[in-house]
């Protein structure tokens, strides 16, 4: 017996069948059409004018929106079982898409719809996924988004508030600027690289706050954690007036600030860090109640 | 007018807009003026929520009840406008969770900060937590996460429970320095995690 069919027969289970890989041959392209057409594709498609808004709110499967020209809204969907459905609706400047669950607590494929979007870059945009992972690039408007495990991404956007809260989901952000940005995750890792704005918030119980970037734009930048790390990186040329503090945890500075003299927060020695670098155009305020931050340079 | 006597007022200032003593206090009182402008916010971020089925009538029991224990409203008909889960939105259920909330962690900070009036702290006892600063309304939360997706149930007790810390850590130290406005920031912050946790594990049961 050739080594294949021995393999099929130990998978299998079945040692005295007459089952061979001819055979596995022979049925799985049937199987795998079985399996295909249990899957729906559905595209929707609609004309938004500026300032319009987007709003899909999805249980599981990706979520992937992109900006494109024009002023049409497509939706492309994927449902990959019969016990879902897609419930659209649009009013004059709004287009909702919901997934509707046929059954209850239904789970992996049976819930499962996959979403791919093109919109104008000007239309703003709710997201809310229960644990498919949230794409959004290329916007010029308002992002909200909110993922229970969902991992959110969102990158290259510019001029909206971005708002983005998860509870165990991670999230990324890159390339954002002009923007407002409030970030809120309960244990969820941040990452943000190349974020600026006149606002930039994050808030984490455990997830550890990762930022990359010069702080631009004359803004108040805010990290806080209870005992997730903070990891701030900033390149030469950035120009903040940092303050840091951990309570219970360490503060680790490699940047070369100019320290504060008089107006450092008061706290034991390597729990808390004052200084600006270049004009200190941008506030920058590091919080942590128990987790490490560290500050170093590009 | 007092700090206490501000707090006891809350929900009609919140309600009918306060007077002009109210107004005046708020000018001058930083405490009582960082405490309205969050729970304003709060309450602004939960209308912005889009309109939803009601949830079950667990929930609107659990947080009357919630409610009635903490003092911010008399029991049963008394507001029956505020509370009739027939008329009221998901919305405004929100707005009241995260009023409790901060109510709960603003009126514990006061308790540690000033003295107030005997009735008043006997009114507004924190909701009873066990060892891990979990309570009943955790667990109602719980249940209802498990309803909708029993899967999800271990992320959100994991998650409550690293959120209870912080409160619980957060209150330690703001005990151990009442006067403490960065133990107080911290004490806002884990607030407002739990509140986001409690909006998110209500708002998914679609």
């Amino acid at each position: 017996m050739r080594m294949a069919d021995r393999v099929v027969m130990r998978v299998v289970g079945k040692q005295n069948s007459a089952f061979s890989m001819k055979t596995v041959l022979v049925v799985l392209p049937f199987l795998l059409t079985i399996a295909a057409s249990a899957q729906t594709r559905k595209t929707f498609t609609y004309q938004l004018p500026p300032g319009g808004s987007v709003v899909i709110e999805n249980q599981s499967g990706p979520v992937t929106v992109r900006s494109s020209g024009g002023r049409q809204v497509v939706v492309n969907a994927t449902l990959h079982s019969d016990k879902v459905e897609i419930e659209p609706d649009q009013t004059s400047n709004r287009v909702q898409l919901r997934t509707h669950l046929l059954q209850q607590r239904l789970a992996g494929d049976d819930a499962r719809v996959d979403y791919e979007v093109s919109v104008p870059a000007d239309v703003s945009l709710s997201i809310r996924s229960v644990n498919g992972p949230i794409l959004v690039e290329r916007s010029l408007s308002d992002i909200n988004i909110e993922g229970d495990t969902a991992s959110v991404d969102v990158h290259d956007v510019s001029n909206g508030h971005v708002h983005v809260r998860t509870l165990s989901g991670p999230i990324k952000l890159a390339n954002v600027s002009n923007g407002h940005v409030e970030i809120a995750s309960v244990s969820g890792p941040v990452d943000l690289r190349r974020v600026s704005g006149p606002s930039v918030e994050v808030n984490t119980t455990n997830g550890k706050i990762t930022f990359e970037g010069d702080c631009a734009g004359d803004g108040n930048y805010v990290m806080t954690s209870h005992n997730g790390d903070i990891d701030v990186t900033l390149p030469a040329t950035a120009s903040v007036d940092i303050r840091a503090r951990s309570l219970k945890g360490n503060v680790q500075n490699d940047f070369p600030f100019k320290p504060k003299q008089h107006s450092a927060p008061q706290a034991t020695a390597g729990r808390a860090y004052a200084g600006t670098s270049n004009s200190g155009g941008s506030s920058l305020q590091l919080r942590s109640f128990s987790g490490t931050i560290r500050v170093k340079k590009l | 007018m007092t700090c206490a006597e501000f707090q006891r007022d809350l929900p009609e200032i919140f309600e009918g807009g306060g007077s002009l003593a109210h107004e005046d206090h708020l000018r001058t009182c930083h405490i009582c003026s960082d405490l309205v402008s969050d729970l304003r916010y709060i309450a602004e971020q939960a209308k912005l929520l889009v309109p939803m089925e009601d949830p079950s009538p667990k929930v609107w029991e659990g947080i009357t009840k919630s409610l009635e224990r903490e003092g911010l409203v008399k029991p049963a008909p008394a507001r029956r406008g505020l509370l009739a889960p027939q008329r009221a939105s998901w919305g405004l259920l929100l707005s009241i969770a995260g009023l409790l909330l901060f109510a709960i962690g603003f009126l514990f900070f006061h308790e540690n900060a000033e003295s107030i009036s005997g009735q008043s702290s006997v009114a507004m006892q924190p909701a009873p937590a066990d060892a891990s600063g979990a309570n009943a309304d955790d667990e109602q939360v719980l249940q209802q996460v498990e309803q909708r997706d029993p899967g999800l149930r271990t992320t959100y007790e994991t998650n409550l429970h690293n959120v209870n810390a912080y409160i619980a850590d957060a209150r330690q130290s703001l005990a151990e320095d009442p006067d403490s406005v960065e133990a107080r920031g911290y004490l806002m912050q884990a607030m407002e995690q739990k509140a986001m946790l409690y909006e998110m594990a209500t708002r998914s049961g679609r």
